[in-house]
């Protein structure tokens, strides 16, 4: 009936159509809603100075860890690089040389440790050929590698 | 016995005064509840969501009743309040889920049918649909006009808008809403 006096005219009326309000509410939702209300205001109290407090604590905290951070470029990192030559100007010359002759390190045992190294760069090669590997067989390796990726 | 309804002076006045600030906000409380509730829950259609909005507005009107100046009703404020959390709830569930605007109006298009705390005719729920493909300030605008009667004027307050393209929206949105219900099967 409603929707067919809506329709009059093939032409849709709202005006012809009641108002009505279709949604619901659970049983007695009107009747406690004021409380629960109260019982999130009557802790928030203090929120509101809170809140713009919050907002000036963190601005302050951002402004303090970027002074920190540029102090600390400016002053910490000139003192690490220093640090080697600032230890070592308060040593003497003498104390250097008498702690390196007590160390036992003069220029022979730097020699040794030289050709030390050099014999072992040698060693690789010396495993090959006691591997007794020629040429050939080194090929043929390859050539099966290549041939099961292929595969 | 029924207790004498408070004022909006009264309330305001009685707000001031840090002992009877609870009473004077539970009485506006109970007195604009229904309003409030019923002007969210139709445009956030889910009852919870209407639940969560109603009590943020509540919330916001405590934390900023202090320095209500009295400039607009009351009334006027706390529906600005309510029509902002509205809006601005739509807006983030389109942002979380990065979801076009048709999707948002089948969601809640779905929403109308599934859920329990709905009840209508037929043509009520059509009705409903076609109002969520209006766009969300126009379709805030239809239901003020509509549902809640309100004046033009009224409106304008609330939303920040002439009166002149309030009366130009609600026109169209009326026409939008005819069109669709005419090509909608019956």
């Amino acid at each position: 009936m409603i929707g067919n006096r809506a329709m009059e005219n093939k032409k849709f009326d709202l005006e012809n159509l009641p108002r009505q309000n279709i949604f619901k509410v659970p049983d007695n939702y009107f009747e406690e809603l004021p409380m629960r209300v109260q019982a999130q205001t009557s802790g928030k109290t203090k929120t509101v100075p809170l809140v713009s407090w919050s907002k000036q604590r963190t601005w302050a905290s951002i402004a303090a860890c970027s002074t920190i951070a540029i102090l600390g470029y400016f002053t910490l990192m000139p003192k690490q690089d220093s640090l080697g030559n600032e230890a070592l100007s308060g040593v003497k010359n003498t104390e250097i040389v008498n702690y390196l002759i007590q160390e036992n390190l003069n220029q022979t045992d730097v020699a040794e440790q030289f050709e030390n190294n050099k014999s072992v760069k040698f060693k690789d090669s010396d495993l090959l050929e006691n591997l007794k590997v020629s040429d050939k067989d080194i090929l043929q390796s390859i050539d099966i590698e290549n041939i099961q990726e292929e595969i | 016995m029924t207790e004498k309804q408070l004022t909006d002076s009264e309330i305001l006045a009685k707000f001031a005064v840090t002992e009877t600030r609870n009473f004077a906000f539970n009485q506006l409380v109970r007195i604009y509840q229904q309003k409030l509730y019923w002007h969210i829950r139709k445009m956030v259609i889910d009852h919870d969501d209407a639940d969560d909005l109603t009590q943020e507005t509540f919330i916001k009107a405590w934390k900023g009743l202090e320095n209500f100046k009295g400039e607009s009703q009351l009334f006027t404020w706390l529906y600005r309040i309510a029509t902002n959390e509205c809006l601005n709830h739509l807006a983030k569930k389109k942002r979380r889920f990065f979801l076009p605007i048709n999707d948002i109006t089948e969601e809640l298009s779905n929403k109308l049918e599934d859920s329990d705390m709905i009840s209508g005719d037929e043509i009520q729920l059509k009705l409903q649909k076609a109002l969520l493909t209006l766009p969300d300030k126009q379709r805030l605008v239809f239901n003020m006009k509509y549902y809640d009667e309100m004046k033009y004027e009224e409106i304008a307050e609330i939303t920040g808008t002439s009166v002149g393209a309030l009366k130009a929206s609600y026109h169209l949105a009326v026409k939008k809403v005819e069109e669709h219900l005419k090509n909608s099967s019956f």
